[in-house]
């Protein structure tokens, strides 16, 4: 049975996601709250399978606790529901582990609908996220210290997708330009999600490695 | 004009102007001689060397006693007055202090010319001071009886003036060889030009001394010209010096202003930069500020009437009104939009909505990359019109295909919106608007400098072209 955190401060709003993921998920326990304090213990006392976090909370942001799920619950997936659609915002959840996002302003067949893709495992993936995410590896392609980092650079083929997509093509056109399967292409953006994690992790480590955090020991 | 100075002959055979050998070495023999043309002249040029050696040890004095650096030349001055007091002490009665003069003169030269390479002897100058003593002392004890002594001052005191002209000619090629690149070879060969004649002088007048009374008379008056021409040159070249100095300061003084100028100048275009950089993070902190707090504030207010709201109409409407606060937040915040990536943006927006209306979307775009930006306002208008056209396309056209062209031509950058629909109806025309929201359109391309022009009949489609400035 599915377990769903779910993280929202507006009331409203909140019932409102409660309603949209019963619809998704029939039979799903639902767990709700509305502080990332909240979020983080619930985190650490249960199991989740899905995790629906907003952005911009009380008392800090939805990104803390997508960051204490990949650690204690790796296997759960992180999504965002904001109000934000740009990427200065939407990207370091990417990175911190998300698996998607939904904008909260959409139309709830519209919202739906992104909520099963990705249940399925079909992340959205739009234009503006692809050319940061190109940057983000062509960046960690020149940095010279992170011989770690090489390990989760991106196949020629992720780096063809997402240069599709930040033309502004869909994922169902890029299937059928590179006559790839619509499952192919979603494991591809899957593929490109988690590189950007662990790689944005491991150049964490480095960094915190570099600032001696983790003295001698 | 001979039988005028012809009272003088004695003395100016007596003036054998290097050395005091006339006097010391053979008084009688200058009784003797007559005064030949070639005397004459010499004694003439010798009256205006001291004439002018005069002038110039004045002028050299004023320098060595302004300028420390020259400090030197005050020996020079010294050489220069004992050779013209020399010169001028003639009378019989004043013969006692030509042996002093004399050894003045080549303390003064030694001194001068070893000083003036930066060679200084402690045991030279007691040396020099001592001989000062020394010379006129044995003189005057003697009487001028012992002849040789005389001979024996002479000869050391000239070989003295020649060994210090050699030895300063020697430290300048040295200095000149060790720093080749900035020191003018001009300058040796300038000091070997005035020493070594001079030098060459002594010495010949020293030897003919000894050899030939007669041809030492004939040639000792032109010989010893030389000596006051060395000391012409010396004080020549030390003006000279001066005035170059004056000159490399005066160039120094203007380089070192102009520097100072630039200087400044750049540090107040530093700052300048430095306050529009700072301007700019704070204008830019307060836009994000004013974003956050529309986000966070009306954003949320909106979105809870989107999904709140009974009424499909205010739903829509507050969902428009978010994205209208959304773009206009970008508008505020955004830099410079790459075309290439605003047409990826509209590109996946317009061919997903309009493909979830079931409408085809074709979507054509410049083949080659294009390298143009748009401004952040530019853009926000551009996806605005572009956004409602594609609302019309959905909401009222009832077209099933749709084509969407971008272009840059000429500078502009050309978006044509094509569907086959049923085009905007008769009742409208004119007005144009009534939820299509035209005039508005028109309006913001006109904000961007540019146009949107609208075809359209019933039965045909609508055309929307819109042209803006990149």
């Amino acid at each position: 049975m599915n377990h769903i955190l779910l993280l929202e401060d507006i009331p409203e709003i909140r019932a409102w996601l409660k309603a949209l993921v019963k619809q998704v998920f029939a039979n799903a326990q639902i767990t709700e709250c509305s502080r990332v304090q909240d979020a983080l213990s619930l985190v650490n006392g249960q199991r989740f399978t899905l995790a629906l976090l907003d952005l911009g909370l009380p008392d800090g942001s939805g990104v803390d606790v997508i960051a204490a799920l990949r650690e204690k619950q790796p296997e759960v997936q992180s999504v965002i529901v904001t109000i934000h659609d740009d990427d200065e915002h939407l990207f370091p959840a990417l990175q911190a582990g998300a698996f998607g996002y939904l904008l909260k302003e959409q139309s709830r067949e519209l919202l739906v609908e992104q909520l099963q893709r990705m249940s399925q495992g079909e992340p959205p993936l739009s234009p503006s996220i692809a050319r940061k995410v190109i940057a983000y590896f062509a960046a960690q392609v020149k940095k010279p210290t992170s011989p770690l980092l090489h390990e989760v650079s991106l196949t020629d083929r992720e780096t063809e997708v997402l240069l599709r997509v930040a033309k502004g093509f869909t994922l169902p056109e890029i299937g059928v330009q590179l006559g790839l399967s619509r499952h192919t292409i979603a494991d591809y953006v899957k593929q490109i999600y988690r590189k950007l994690n662990v790689s944005s992790r491991a150049e964490a480590a480095l960094e915190a490695q570099r600032l001696g955090l983790f003295g001698r020991n | 004009m001979i039988q005028l100075t012809a009272p003088q002959a004695p003395a100016l055979g007596r003036l054998p102007l290097v050395l005091l050998c006339a006097a010391l070495l053979c008084p009688a023999a200058a009784q003797a001689q007559t005064v030949t043309p070639s005397l004459y002249w010499a004694a003439t040029l010798h009256g205006w060397a001291a004439a002018m050696l005069a002038l110039m040890a004045t002028a050299v004095g004023v320098v060595s006693s302004l300028h420390h650096r020259e400090r030197p030349a005050s020996f020079l001055v010294g050489m220069m007055l004992s050779w013209v007091v020399l010169r001028a002490a003639t009378a019989p009665g004043a013969a006692g202090l030509r042996p002093l003069l004399m050894t003045l003169l080549v303390l003064c030269g030694v001194q001068y010319l070893l000083r003036q390479m930066n060679w200084k002897r402690s045991w030279i100058d007691h040396a020099l001071l001592i001989q000062c003593l020394v010379v006129p002392a044995s003189l005057l004890v003697t009487g001028g009886q012992v002849v040789v002594l005389g001979t024996l001052w002479h000869v050391v005191l000239g070989l003295e003036l020649v060994v210090a002209m050699g030895w300063a000619l020697w430290l300048r090629r040295q200095r000149q060889q060790s720093a080749v690149d900035d020191a003018p070879g001009g300058d040796f060969h300038l000091m070997a030009a005035l020493l070594l004649p001079t030098m060459l002088a002594l010495v010949a007048e020293m030897l003919l001394a000894a050899v030939s009374e007669t041809l030492w008379w004939t040639a000792s008056p032109w010989l010893g010209l030389m000596l006051p021409v060395l000391m012409l040159g010396l004080g020549l070249q030390l003006l000279n010096n001066v005035a170059h100095a004056r000159v490399d300061a005066e160039k120094r003084a203007a380089s070192l202003e102009q520097r100072m100028a630039e200087r400044i100048a750049e540090v107040e275009r530093n700052h300048a930069q430095l306050a529009e950089q700072k301007l700019e993070q704070v204008t830019e902190r307060e836009r994000k500020r004013i974003a956050a707090d529309l986000h966070d504030d009306l954003g949320a207010k909106l979105l809870t009437i989107v999904h709140t709201s009974e009424s499909d109409r205010i739903s829509t409407l507050a969902r428009e009104a978010l994205e209208e606060m959304r773009l206009s937040v970008r508008g505020l915040t955004g830099k410079p939009v790459h075309l290439i990536d605003a047409l990826g943006d509209w590109r996946a927006e317009v061919v997903s909505r309009l493909g979830q209306a079931n409408i085809l979307a074709e979507w054509k775009s410049p083949a080659e990359d294009v390298e143009h930006t748009l401004q952040a306002r530019s853009y926000v208008q551009t996806t605005r019109i572009l956004r409602e056209s594609v609302s019309n396309i959905i909401k009222h056209s009832g077209a099933t295909h749709a084509t969407i062209s971008c272009a840059v031509q000429e500078g502009d950058f050309i978006l044509t919106i094509q569907d086959d629909g049923q085009g905007i109806p008769t009742e409208l025309d004119g007005r144009l608007d009534r939820g299509h929201g035209m005039a508005s359109m028109k309006s913001r391309a006109k904000q961007m400098h540019g146009q949107c022009l609208v075809e359209s009949g019933p039965g045909w489609g609508t055309v929307i072209r819109l042209t803006i400035p990149l």
